[in-house]
């Protein structure tokens, strides 16, 4: 007698697939729902684990767009420290879903830029983008013209690409009361001053999150009807939580709510997909290997390790590229630009919790 | 005693070394060798074991250690105000911040070969070092305003440090910073092992009147250098 599990391939099955390999050769984790090619425009944004997927997207071949490029003439080194080419365009890390609804309404004209600004040791942060000048700005307008070149920019984003990359990073979130907007760290951290009666935290719900979700899906798709979307979830645990929780309490549930809420979205919307970053990093299979000894940075090694299953998905899906590079071995060495896009030079404005660590 | 001046530099120096060569006077007061390769290739030339290497053209038929010189010019790829100035128009048009555009332009300079050429003379000799400009094309693409380009000049001035920046003499130009074409036609330049002698039309090299106009401010501003250097150490 037949079931519905008798025609199911060697990947449904726990023993052939998982257990009786080694990790590394763990095999079709990822069916990309998109045949993409390497002329297809690709934007990338998202918590710190997307800056991963850019440069691996850059030293593939892929064209990965940039609206906001460093300007010609600059070195590397300070197109870095200025957050140049870092995400698509220089939003620095989206870590929320409403946080890129934020981005998205405001490049859509669907709600006001607001005029917010923090300040520290007399120059000039943006509080949406805190670290993406060394030492903020000179004055609030130098500041807010160039976060309205930033929005510009993530709009051409959306105007231009075909693929959307976005990787979900944190499910808490700080908000301005008054001004109802979302600020990309809790105001005082990085800059700014913190005051409990006009700043208020949020963890956020599955159902808020889903929901953001898909308004800015649909708001970018208003814009640019062809427009796709790749989810990911970033696997890196929380620097510190708000929540009542321990921090690897929160760090679980806040994963889960991300990962679910991607699923949910890539299973309901035939315009997204869901590449399992999170997984490969985070399942008990893989045994931790790929974390730094702080058991929260990923590795040199499992920044590798994902890039290669994204390109081996790709691949593997048959499509005109994996026809194209169908000879060439699917998993790179570990010496290739991902390894060198090791968590050391991360543009992570999360990580400036850590500074209040002891501190109560 | 005359002084000894070294001057390195690209292509631009076939006008400088050919006004030098009419010079009279001014080669008693001042012995100036001359070492070029052209703009393609300026990135070769390098100071070596206490020597200028791989210029194609040397005005003096032996080496001599750079030591032997009283002070340096160099003469090729250092970005004029005229490209800096476009630069940072696309970054003001992208509301870039003042920050960053100082880091460009440290940046736009540092990564010069003649900024590197500076640094290895700085090592081997502590003598005056004044870097130029490259030339600006005649027509310009862009007019400047007087403010404008002296504070261009300021910036070039302050990246180029602990050097020192000489820039173009005001005479070279007519109305907002165009280089007077009387100077670019008949262009010199330096051909393989050759200089001043290719005479031709072209945008970016000057002739022999230009040439004479630029030796004068090199020269004046060697003196310049020379003088509060003396003045410092008495």
């Amino acid at each position: 007698m037949t079931t519905p599990y008798s025609t199911k391939p060697e990947r449904s099955f726990w023993r052939p697939a998982v257990a009786s390999r080694s990790f590394f050769d763990l095999e079709e984790l990822w069916h990309p729902r998109f045949d993409i090619q390497t002329t297809d425009p690709i934007v990338t944004f998202g918590s710190c684990f997307a800056q991963h997927i850019g440069r691996a997207l850059v030293e593939r071949g892929f064209s990965w767009y940039s609206a906001e490029p460093a300007p010609p003439g600059l070195s590397t080194a300070n197109a870095r420290l200025f957050n140049y080419d870092v995400f698509s365009a220089r939003t620095g890390n989206i870590y929320t879903t409403s946080m890129l609804l934020q981005w998205t309404r405001w490049a859509t004209g669907a709600a006001e830029i607001p005029a917010a600004v923090w300040k520290k040791d007399g120059r000039i942060y943006d509080p949406f983008r805190p670290a993406i000048e060394p030492n903020g700005f000179k004055t609030n307008q130098e500041m807010l013209a160039n976060r309205k070149n930033s929005v510009a920019a993530f709009r051409e984003c959306m105007k231009v690409a075909k693929y959307f990359v976005f990787t979900l990073g944190l499910t808490e979130s700080w908000f301005d009361r008054a001004g109802g907007y979302e600020y990309a760290i809790c105001p005082g951290t990085a800059a700014g001053e913190f005051d409990a009666d006009r700043h208020r935290f949020k963890n956020q719900t599955v159902g808020e999150i889903q929901a953001d979700l898909i308004e800015a899906i649909d708001l970018m798709r208003e814009v640019n009807p062809a427009l796709h979307f790749i989810l990911t979830v970033s696997p890196v645990p929380l620097v510190a939580t708000n929540s009542e929780n321990h921090v690897l309490v929160a760090t679980m549930e806040s994963k889960s709510i991300l990962r679910a809420v991607a699923g949910q979205v890539a299973r309901e919307r035939g315009e997204v997909d869901y590449f399992p970053s999170y997984e490969l990093i985070n399942s008990p299979v893989i045994r931790g290997t790929f974390f730094e000894p702080n058991q929260r940075s990923v590795n040199s090694q499992g920044v590798a390790f994902v890039m290669s299953k994204f390109f081996e998905g790709l691949v593997e899906a048959g499509g005109s590229l994996g026809t194209r590079e169908k000879t060439n071995p699917a998993r790179p060495p570990l010496s290739t630009i991902e390894q060198r896009s090791a968590r050391t030079d991360l543009v992570c404005e999360e990580e400036l919790l850590q500074a209040f660590e002891g501190a109560s | 005693m005359s002084a000894r001046i070294c001057v390195i530099g690209s292509s631009y120096i076939g006008a400088l070394y050919t006004a030098y060569k009419e010079a009279g006077s001014a080669r008693d007061r001042y012995d100036v060798d001359f070492y070029g390769r052209a703009a393609g290739r300026f990135r070769e030339v390098r100071i070596s074991d206490g020597y200028v290497r791989n210029a194609r053209f040397s005005s003096r038929e032996d080496s001599i250690p750079v030591d032997s010189y009283d002070a340096f010019v160099i003469y090729a790829d250092m970005p004029s105000p005229e490209d800096l100035e476009q630069v940072l128009r696309e970054c003001r048009r992208a509301s870039a911040s003042g920050q960053l555009m100082k880091a460009l332009v440290r940046d736009m300079v540092r990564t010069t070969a003649s900024y590197r050429l500076a640094r290895s003379l700085a090592q081997a000799n502590g003598k005056p070092i004044l870097i130029l400009s490259r030339n600006i094309a005649s027509p310009p693409r862009i007019a400047l305003g007087e403010a404008v380009y002296d504070s261009l000049v300021a910036m070039l001035r302050r990246a180029v440090a602990p050097y020192s920046y000489l820039p173009f003499p005001r005479q070279l130009f007519t109305g907002e910073f165009r280089p007077d074409p009387r100077f670019y036609q008949g262009s010199l330049d330096i051909a393989g092992d050759k200089a001043g002698t290719n005479q031709r039309r072209d945008r970016n090299h000057m002739n022999e009147l230009g040439g004479r106009l630029m030796l004068k401010a090199i020269l004046d501003g060697v003196n310049d250098a020379l003088q509060s250097r003396s003045s410092v150490s008495e």
